[in-house]
């Protein structure tokens, strides 16, 4: 096979996969970035919510005299002030509670006061009365017929039509993907194996919680300001769910201190919003307490996997059979995409030619299930990477020599019938890492015989949602110095950086001059998301065609000045020339001979939307592009295992990612590192406990994110496969960064000491039965 | 209400508080410092941490009127004549900063560190910066950076 990595070194760029100063890095470490926390508005007023602590119950009746009549409260809504439903993928969630609430935590009444202290009393005052109904909390009983429902008119909302349903049960999405023929499959295999896989609740964690902000326009429409990844999406979702115009609603970002998902789609907003109409113009803002993120915000969808798979004796992969079960909660969100997302890496990056996979979103009367880094893959990863070993082991097979058999090349089909042509690293990740890691030769020496150690991977690949678009404009000032307008949205995976090292590189001027602001819904186009790791792509190309289209006007401008037509002119280090001339005017002087003094801006734009995608066939998930760019991954993890108390350290972790050309070396390994450890929370320490709908470890102080001591060495490595339609040969990288950690780090454990646990988290206790059933 | 006189990057100021007020609040809300970063209000985060005569504090544990007559320095206060700091500049250098919002935090706990450690071990550092939660960046970065601050 021909490996399709070529150095960025090599390829003579000026700006991209150069290092460069993390554009709005000065602000941060000064502390005059301004995230929504900071927010304050003229006349702002603060919200505080009254949540429900029953996960299912009727409310009978709601008494708000004594927080109305409260010194200092504006406004006080309620569910049936605002008879609304928002969602994404399906339109089921009221702005608050109505009739009954179906978590606990759910929005029940809200109050808007000139002080949070007074909000919070007033909110003390409301007294609402519940009469409690039985609860489904497990979603496999939930899927049973005659189960409690979670929602009697799923029939009746409003619903993308990718996806199916099934009124009268609790099952909200189901995705499938019928490929070969399965029990064909199953009689050529020479040995097949099932097995169980779940994952647990974990809760983004980012350090700034959901806020927002909302005011009365004087249009009649609304603005929101937001600490939120996907302006757009919080614009469609709005201005769906009040029946306004699209262009009456306006949607600002602001600064965001981490994300992760968490904040794709309205959360915050809706109840902020209502009380927004009814505070005499005044903005309203609301944050989440930490309480708030972990039992009102959204989680990662638990998941219950059962793969069932058929191999050769030589380890050829031949069938393979999941049902996927996705806890999404009480509401929707973006359960139904999560789980379908899943199905679309059940098989993993291999090629299995039998297939059929049943991918299941369920409400319950538990916490949302919403969008978390990777989108339902790391979950299928934990399963297919974790019986990947299983089976190898079970064959006598090297777990390598197994992977390296099945992993896609150029000219493969994925399990959804896509034939792969370009940028499929997926064994050059595998190779670096194993290269990296030292793979195959002896641990150094645990320090007692009560430890012991082990070495464990896993690859995986992921898409990104498509098709999507991405709109940029590249605005240039009469001095030459250029903005860079769009929605997507800087989290601190450092795009703002990438955008102008891209912008850069094709205008070929510096860096310092080009600035980036935020997103605005009035005045920045159209982006899909920033969200999928689908950014750097799909913006990055849009930014590429409005430097083109910009680039463009100024050889049109050009023309009179240099007496030349203007397809004999090129632009090039931020002028235009004739080509192969040495003469150049610089943009700021063709600006200003064809403007005068009082110049002009020109604009530059730029649309991309991936060409030639195909939506999946909704009874096979069957396309003949899915995604416009699939990413590849390998981790390999040391660790170590105290035999006595179960307790497990990772002690390096080595993590080849094929995102295409890297633009930005620095951010990437930054991503890499910082997945990593968010995969080693997700894999050892990190579980959002709800017993029976009742979250019981809702602080930092009893959900434990790694912190310094638990983060190990870490060594990130970019293997750069170009894609041929990515900027530059760019894909994407965010989300892979955490979805190989957890399987790596089991796989490694068995390896130290024959135990398997599969089931996330691996805490002690788990562990320790683990041990004692491989008889250590 | 109680007067508090204080000083708070080396401007005076003379406030009245009310006695349940934390130094959190007054100095995001009374002093409009935002640098200071609202994450968990349990002291558990480290995001809020300032110093208070020189030493880490958790400002949201913190009474306003217990820094009666303190010296109090927030990440605002940590350039000295308009200049970035060594340890600000080195998180630049380093990649250290992502979303940014448990930078400020990081910033002051490594200050102290290095005010009372000036060659401090990884370890060291590390240990220094257990209470500060960052979800980006795995901290990798943040420990390189404050121990090049160092070298």
């Amino acid at each position: 096979m021909n490996d399709q990595s070529t150095p960025t070194v090599a390829r003579g760029f000026r700006y991209v996969g150069k290092p460069a100063l993390r554009s709005e890095a000065i602000d941060k470490v000064t502390g005059t970035w301004i995230y929504g926390a900071d927010l304050a508005l003229p006349g702002m007023l603060h919200a505080k919510v009254l949540r429900s602590p029953y996960p299912h119950a009727r409310i009978v009746s709601i008494d708000l005299r004594r927080a109305r009549s409260l010194s200092g409260v504006r406004a006080v809504v309620t569910g049936d002030d605002v008879p609304y439903l928002f969602g994404s993928a399906i339109r089921d969630e009221p702005f608050l509670a109505r009739g009954k609430v179906r978590y606990a935590g759910e929005p029940v009444a809200a109050v808007a006061a000139s002080s949070e202290s007074i909000a919070r009393e007033a909110i003390d005052l409301i007294e609402v009365e519940y009469a409690e109904l039985a609860g489904v909390f497990d979603p496999l009983e939930a899927m049973e017929p005659g189960a409690v429902l979670v929602h009697e008119d799923l029939g009746s909302y409003e619903m993308e039509a990718a996806f199916n349903r099934y009124p009268g049960s609790n099952i909200v999405g189901h995705s499938r993907i019928r490929r070969g023929d399965i029990e064909q499959g199953f009689r050529e295999s020479e040995a097949v194996f099932e097995d169980v896989f779940t994952t647990q609740y974990v809760q983004h964690c980012s350090m700034e919680g959901h806020v927002c902000a909302a005011q009365l326009a004087a249009d009649g429409g609304v603005t929101v300001w937001s600490s939120c990844q996907s302006p757009y999406n919080f614009l469609r979702d709005l201005a769906k769910a009040l029946g306004l115009p699209y262009s009456r609603v306006r949607v600002i970002a602001t600064g965001v201190g981490g994300a992760f998902g968490a904040k794709m789609y309205l959360r915050a907003e809706p109840l902020t919003v209502a009380l927004a109409m009814r505070s005499d113009g005044r903005p309203v803002k609301y944050a989440h307490t930490r309480e708030e993120e972990f039992v009102g915000a959204v989680v990662k969808h638990p998941a219950h996997l059962t793969f069932k798979t058929g191999v050769k004796r030589d380890g050829t992969m031949v069938a393979r059979k999941v049902t996927a079960v996705y806890n999404t909660g009480a509401y929707g969100d973006a359960g139904p995409q999560v789980a379908r997302n899943s199905a679309f890496s059940g098989t993993g990056p291999y090629r299995i030619p039998h297939v059929w996979i049943d991918s299941y979103c369920v409400y319950t009367n538990n916490p949302i299930g919403g969008a978390f880094r990777g989108f339902g893959v790391p979950q299928a990863t934990w399963a297919h990477e974790s019986q990947m070993d299983m089976i190898a082991h079970r064959l006598g097979i090297d777990p390598v020599e197994m992977r390296m058999r099945n992993l896609l090349e150029p000219g493969d089909a994925t399990c959804t019938g896509e034939v792969l042509y370009t940028s499929v690293g997926a064994k050059q990740t595998l190779r670096r890492a194993i290269e990296a890691s030292g793979y195959g030769t002896a641990l150094p020496a645990a320090s007692s015989a009560r430890v012991a150690r082990g070495r464990g991977l896993a690859t995986m690949h992921k898409l990104t949602n498509t098709p999507t678009n991405s709109t940029a404009i590249v605005k240039m000032h009469q001095d030459g110095t250029v903005n860079l307008v769009c929605s997507s949205v800087e989290l601190g995976q450092g795009i703002n950086t990438v955008f102008r090292q891209i912008v850069a590189e094709r205008l070929g001027i510096p860096m310092e001059h080009i600035s980036i602001g935020s997103a605005d819904t009035h005045y920045t186009p159209y982006d899909q998301s920033t969200s999928g790791s689908r950014s750097v792509f799909h913006m990055g190309n849009a930014m590429l065609r409005a430097a083109d289209d910009l680039a463009r006007q100024l050889c049109e401008l050009a023309a009179p000045l240099l007496d030349a037509p203007v397809e004999r002119l090129e632009f090039r280090d931020g002028g235009v020339a004739q080509i192969g001339s040495m003469r150049l005017i610089p943009a700021k002087e063709i600006i200003e001979r064809r403007f005068g003094a009082r110049g002009n801006t020109l604009n530059g734009e730029g649309s991309f939307t991936p060409p030639g995608a195909q939506p999946p066939d909704k009874e096979t998930g069957q396309s003949s592009k899915m995604s416009a760019f699939w990413m590849y991954a390998t981790h390999v993890a040391d660790v170590e295992v105290d035999l006595e108390t179960g307790k497990v350290r990772v002690l390096k972790v080595v993590a080849a990612h094929d995102a295409g050309t890297i633009i930005h070396p620095e951010g990437a390994e930054g991503q890499i590192e910082g997945g990593v450890v968010q995969g080693i929370g997700a894999t050892l320490c990190e579980e959002m406990r709800v017993s029976d709908g009742i979250v019981t470890n809702a602080s930092f102080a009893e959900y434990k994110i790694p912190t310094t001591m638990d983060a190990p060495e870490i060594v990130p490595l970019l293997v750069e496969v170009p894609h041929a339609e990515g900027p530059y040969g760019a894909k994407g990288l965010a989300e892979p960064a955490l979805a190989p950690t957890a399987p790596a780090i089991a796989n490694a454990i068995f390896n130290a000491t024959g135990a398997r646990v599969t089931s996330l988290p691996i805490t002690p206790e788990k562990l320790l039965r683990a041990l004692k059933q491989a008889g250590k | 209400m109680p007067h508090l006189s204080l000083t708070v990057n080396g401007d005076k100021h003379e406030l009245e508080v009310p006695a349940n007020r934390t130094l959190f609040a007054l100095i995001r809300e009374d002093l409009g410092l935002v640098g200071t970063k609202d994450a968990c209000r349990q002291g558990v985060c480290g995001s809020c941490t300032v110093l208070v005569d020189g030493v880490p504090m958790r400002s949201c544990l913190a009474l306003a009127v217990r820094c009666q007559g303190t010296h109090i320095t927030t990440v605002e206060g940590l350039k000295a004549d308009g200049k970035l700091s060594r340890l600000q500049q080195e998180f630049i250098n380093a990649g250290a900063v992502q979303c940014g919002y448990c930078t400020p935090g990081m910033l002051i706990m490594a200050t102290a560190l290095l005010a009372e450690n000036p060659r401090p071990t990884e370890t060291q550092v590390r240990e220094a910066l257990i209470g500060n939660l960052c979800r980006c960046t795995g901290y990798v970065r943040v420990v390189r950076a404050v121990m090049a601050a160092a070298s």
